[in-house]
């Protein structure tokens, strides 16, 4: 879809300052709604739990909106906390993604970190509530991505598909 | 016993809930009143967070809406664009509980920016999903902190719909749902006049003064005929309240706070 249209926005003055809201009046009761352009990444970056051998991806809990920013991508890579023979027993419902709509998948365990991964870890909240203080100041903040980033060694891991 | 004014503020604003709502609870202040409705008058309340948690319980309250706590003690999680297009589009919640950095006179809201904006003073977080619950919420609860700065008799922006800048904006934009209801501070708690929907003083937490509240509010602040006390924090409440920070300060590894 080229856009999506909702009842929003109304008498906010985001609309005056942001080109990209727009409206449209419904063809069927002519009511009014926002609209707003459609996101096309050209790639898509998520982080799921478990990936299997035949790079099906599952994802669970806050499943946010990472399904429609995977599909929305023109690629997309995932990075799983693990690879698994098969998923096993699951609802029927269960949020899979099929490996035919996945680019490439990373296996990082831990790769949510600080946050965390519904059902392997926890938040590390301590290093959330730091992050408020880093982020402040422009020379905190490089001296954190320095030595966190640019200078971090990957973990363990290794790549399929 | 002894509360301050914080406490005062999330009882009087967890009172506002009943067994009956339904939710939309917003991080911060809002989430600390709708759980302690929760865990004291009102254990039905179904309490819901835009990231699509149904029905959550959490033992301990969340850093931010995608705490894995929400999750694991929802009846069901839902994507985002179903909570927002189904749950909330769909006109299924009773109450939207909102705070922000500015509110004004109809009870509209400013978490945007201070300053022009295209030059600001200082960039806020946003609105969120807020101008959408606004309008899409039964009614709307809002708890702030009674201060010059964000009592303003003019919004830098105005982000959220409350009753608009002329207090008829709803019913001239054909928005059915009523808007904010009920405004709680530290100070006092504020319902909209039946004509005009200017948020007027319905009552004075104890020992407050009108000079007190005229004082900090950017407007010239009216006060309800029938001006009450808000009665006083209950024992249980104050128990349950501090035991529920308490819980969090120990979960998170630091001080859980109001905001």
């Amino acid at each position: 879809m080229p856009c999506a249209f909702f009842r929003g926005y109304s008498g906010s003055d985001l609309a005056k300052v942001n080109g990209a809201i727009r409206s449209v009046a419904c063809p069927f009761t002519g009511v009014h709604l926002a609209c707003i352009p459609a996101i096309r990444p050209d790639v898509t970056i998520i982080h799921a739990q478990k990936a299997d051998r035949d790079g099906n991806v599952l994802i669970e809990g806050i499943v946010g909106v990472q399904k429609e920013a995977v599909l929305a991508a023109r690629r997309a890579i995932v990075t799983v906390e693990e690879v698994v023979e098969t998923f096993g027993a699951r609802s029927s419902n269960a949020v899979i993604l099929p490996g035919w709509a996945i680019s490439a998948i990373s296996v990082a365990p831990r790769g949510a970190h600080p946050s965390y991964a519904y059902g392997y870890y926890s938040r590390d909240n301590a290093f959330y509530l730091a992050w408020e203080t880093v982020s402040r100041e422009r020379e905190s903040f490089l001296a954190w991505m320095q030595e966190h980033v640019m200078d971090a060694v990957p973990g363990p891991g290794e790549t399929a598909q | 016993m002894s509360y301050t004014a914080v406490e005062m503020m999330t009882v009087a604003a967890a009172r506002a809930l009943s067994n009956h709502d339904i939710c939309f609870v917003g991080i911060g202040l809002p989430s600390v009143a709708c759980n302690l409705a929760r865990l004291t008058h009102a254990p039905q309340v179904s309490l819901i967070y835009e990231s699509g948690t149904l029905e959550t319980k959490p033992d301990v309250l969340p850093l931010s809406i995608g705490d894995g706590e929400l999750c694991e003690t929802a009846l069901t999680t839902v994507s985002v664009p179903e909570i927002f297009r189904y749950w909330l589009q769909g006109g299924r919640i009773t109450v939207g509980f909102l705070g922000g950095a500015q509110v004004d006179r109809f009870g509209n809201l400013n978490t945007t920016v201070i300053g022009d904006y295209a030059r600001p003073k200082v960039r806020l977080p946003g609105g969120g999903g807020a101008t959408e619950i606004a309008t899409a919420c039964g009614q709307i609860f809002l708890i702030m902190r009674h201060n010059p700065r964000s009592f303003v008799k003019q919004l830098d922006f105005l982000t959220t719909l409350g009753h608009g800048r002329n207090g008829r904006e709803r019913q001239e934009l054909g928005i059915r749902t009523k808007g904010p209801t009920l405004l709680v501070t530290d100070l006092c708690t504020m319902r909209p006049d039946r004509e005009t929907n200017e948020m007027v003083v319905a009552s004075l937490h104890p020992g407050i003064t009108r000079e007190q509240v005229r004082e900090k509010t950017g407007w010239e602040v009216r006060f309800a005929g029938d001006l009450a006390e808000t009665p006083p924090p209950a024992a249980e409440e104050m128990e349950v309240l501090r035991s529920l920070h308490a819980r969090t300060a120990l979960a998170h590894g630091a001080a859980s706070g109001g905001e």
